[in-house]
């Protein structure tokens, strides 16, 4: 048996390419020495290092120990989310083996463990590389053998519970893709987060204790151990971009939570019957009618009832704000804002900023509009309607979906938030935000509809750019109005502003939107 | 591009009408004419530049050069115009799976602001002819590839167009639809419409069609009625002639 494990895992690791392994300790080993250098050792050469520099700017302990528990808990939810969206086995299979490896002689058993023993491989060189890269500064601590034992232990650990977040989140959504069972994509998810939140957390914070041990080590103890802010404002700013990034990462587990959740509900048989019948609203009794916006409304309509009859358009959404709110106010409370230091008051604006990114990032309906019409774009583009109505009919449809869904989000605020907070101020900020993101979205829609879905999973750097596009065009409309709101003269005039600007930019978005409709093809 | 100038009794025009994507030739300087009650037959091989001809002549895709008129209004200029006298079927059609089969026909005769009355009129006298009755209250998203094509051939003569632009209609179609569909585009020749046909299907060309365009590889490659080819090439069937003709390109 382990004969044939060994010829068959040879024989595979000579077919994934041995090159593959070299280049990337090369790459890994190129990053670390540069990241080092400038962490820990440029000092006789610059002057100061990358630590000593933010701790003259005043860092305190706990904001270090935040930040590095951040960047490795961001590396699991980008395995989380890599996972979910890949259309291949992450680390394990490639889209390659599956097609060419496959269909060859090779048992799939010998050929999974083959790439999984390159896999530990390489991360057993990464480890290796990155132990080394700081093994100047192990030494001057005094690490004894067992707790260097327990550190390569650990580094390696979460680096398999990386790939094995990947892996898992992979099976979810391909499970969903071909209609696999309810309970089967449930245990998936649970699976999932209970690798995220129980399984990781605990390596997590050992690496995050053993790296600030040589943090410590390497700065006077007297400036890492003192509670008192060096820097206030500092440490507001990075409060509110910690809140905020963390604000963003918990969508993106709610969204993909309640997407798998509430896809698997939608396709199970037993609510097939309930299905049907939501699905059957007005079956049979829709009257198309052109009103006094021409074809918009004709397009309105049918993208409204597709919408309405189409659970997982309507609910999911829907599940994933609710989600996202339970998860939000659960960190939030519980876990976030006692960390905090005594004495700090988060200021307004940081929910409101937490508010602004979700309210960006729950664009979707706008990004959906043009990808959901890929096979029938043939209907819209040979038929006598103009495309400024149907460019104005998605438009307006996308605005009242982001509306219904950005509303929990307003009751919830106002439900939580501090009473000096205007839930009006609020309201008026996201519907503002909502005219302005939403006519982006229909413009990268029509621009390019497979951005959002439609051909595969979207290109990651799409999916990140696009909130980063809305989140750039319109973060000046809640900064304006919350720094004037309260002065009688001033108030009214930067509305009149910020209205002037939000009419200007959506007009150009949805102008050049027509554009890019008439240029559009096929996708 | 520029405006064509078409006489009444021209239905579809092309002109040089060319695409590009990128470095590959698709479609090259294709100049058609096709007046009303003539059914023309576009012929050719797998990426012979059918389709593209055809999207490009119902406003889907811009053409790099040359210019297309549909019953007199240019397509570039005028598309709202041209589109309202055309009625173009893709080589996969699909529809709205969320609405039903009536719920999509009467849509798509809205769209040609056709009044409810008579949409409903020709909704059930098509549904009748393509045997879709049993099928008008399934949603769209329901239905095997061969209904679906029948609903979206029924959505296109709902709203009688001049001029049809079709992409291998008889595809999936069963063989009572497929003779169905003959006779009615014949009767469509009858009323004076003009039929634009992209077929693999040779034998059904040669059966309806009057005259023929066959490209290879994006050209133009022969132009003209069965009777010119046949003093061309002898007496051969459609068949014989196009295998000959792109076996000599």
């Amino acid at each position: 048996m382990w004969k044939e494990f060994w010829f068959s895992a040879k024989r595979s690791l000579t077919i994934v390419l041995v090159v593959e392994v070299i280049a990337g300790v090369v790459a890994v080993s190129a990053f670390l020495a540069l990241a080092m250098y400038l962490l820990f050792y440029a000092e006789p050469t610059l002057g100061k290092t990358l630590i000593s520099t933010l701790v003259e700017l005043g860092l305190t302990s706990t904001a270090v120990s935040d930040v590095i528990y951040f960047i490795l808990l961001l590396f699991l939810v980008s395995s989380l989310v890599k996972g979910f969206m890949s259309s291949s086995f992450g680390l394990v299979m490639s889209r390659a083996d599956e097609n060419l490896v496959i269909p060859s002689p090779i048992a799939p058993r010998s050929l999974y463990m083959a790439k999984k023993f390159k896999g530990l491989v390489m991360h057993v060189l990464t480890v290796t590389a990155i132990l080394l890269a700081v093994f100047p500064l192990i030494i001057q601590v005094g690490f004894q053998g067992f707790e260097l034992i327990l550190l390569f232990i650990g580094f390696l650990a979460l680096m398999e519970i990386y790939g094995f977040t990947e892996n898992i989140s992979y099976c979810a959504s391909r499970a969903l893709r071909h209609g696999g069972s309810r309970s089967r994509v449930l245990a998936m998810i649970i699976l999932v987060i209970l690798t995220v939140f129980i399984v990781a957390s605990p390596l997590i914070m050992l690496l995050d204790g053993a790296a600030f041990r040589l943090l410590a080590h390497l700065y006077p103890p007297y400036m890492f151990s003192q509670m008192l802010l060096l820097s206030p404002s500092l440490d507001i700013a990075l409060g509110m971009c910690a809140l905020s990034g963390e604000t963003v990462l918990l969508f993106i587990i709610a969204s993909m939570v309640s997407k798998s959740g509430l896809r698997a509900w939608v396709s199970s048989p037993k609510l097939a019957q309930t299905r049907s019948n939501f699905i059957g609203i007005r079956k049979n009794k829709l009257i198309w009618k052109t009103g006094m916006i021409g074809g918009s409304r004709l397009i309105f309509a049918k993208d409204f009832w597709i919408t309405l009859r189409n659970p997982s358009k309507f609910f999911v959404p829907i599940g994933t704000v609710v989600t996202l709110l339970i998860f939000a106010f659960f960190f939030q409370t519980i876990f976030i804002l006692p960390s905090y230091p005594a004495g700090i008051q988060l200021p307004e604006g940081v929910f409101l900023l937490s508010t602004y990114l979700v309210t960006i990032c729950i664009l979707s309906p706008a990004w959906d509009s043009f990808a959901s019409e890929r096979r029938t774009l043939f209907i819209l583009k040979s038929t006598p309607i103009h495309p400024a109505s149907i460019i104005r009919g998605k438009y307006l449809l996308a605005l009242l979906q982001s509306a219904i869904f950005t509303s929990p989000i307003i009751g919830a605020i106002s439900l939580v938030l501090p009473h000096t907070l205007d839930v009006f101020l609020v309201a008026l900020e996201v519907a503002l935000v909502l005219l302005v993101s939403n006519s982006v979205g229909i413009l990268v829609s029509a621009s390019y509809p497979p951005a959002y879905r439609g051909m595969g999973p979207p290109p990651f750097l799409i999916l990140l750019g696009l909130p980063l596009l809305c989140a750039t065009l319109t973060v000046i409309i809640p900064i304006l109005l919350t720094l004037c709101y309260g002065n009688k003269v001033l108030f009214p005039f930067m509305l009149l502003c910020v209205l002037a600007y939000v009419w200007k930019a959506s007009g150009s978005c949805l102008k050049r939107a027509v554009q890019s409709f008439v240029k559009l093809q096929e996708f | 591009m520029r405006t064509l100038v078409t006489s009444n009794q021209t239905a579809i025009k092309a002109r040089r009408i060319s695409k590009r994507y990128g470095g590959v030739v698709a479609l090259n300087d294709l100049n058609l004419e096709v007046p009303y009650g003539c059914i023309h037959g576009l012929v050719g091989p797998n990426g012979a530049g059918k389709s593209t001809a055809l999207r490009i002549l119902c406003g889907i895709a811009q053409p790099s050069g040359g210019a297309a008129s549909i019953s007199g209004f240019d397509i570039e200029n005028e598309p709202e115009r041209a589109k309202a006298t055309l009625g173009y079927l893709p080589e996969d059609p699909s529809g709205y799976d969320a609405l039903t089969v009536q719920e999509f026909l009467l849509f798509i005769a809205k769209l040609y602001n056709i009044p409810r009355n008579t949409a409903e009129e020709r909704v059930k006298r098509y549904v009748h002819q393509f045997k879709l009755e049993e099928h008008l209250e399934k949603y769209i998203g329901e239905l095997s590839r061969g209904s679906m094509h029948r609903v979206v051939l029924c959505s296109l003569f709902i709203h009688e167009p001049k001029v049809f632009l079709l992409d291998d209609p008889f595809n999936s179609l069963d063989p009572y639809s497929s003779w169905l569909l003959r006779r009615i585009l014949i009767d469509k020749r009858r009323q004076r419409r003009a039929v634009l046909l992209a077929t693999h299907m040779l034998d059904i060309a040669e059966r309806i069609c009057d005259s023929f365009t066959v490209l290879n590889r994006g050209i133009t490659i022969a132009q003209g009625t069965l009777a010119q080819f046949r003093v061309r090439f002898g007496p051969s069937s459609l068949e014989e002639i196009f295998l000959k003709l792109t076996s000599e390109t």
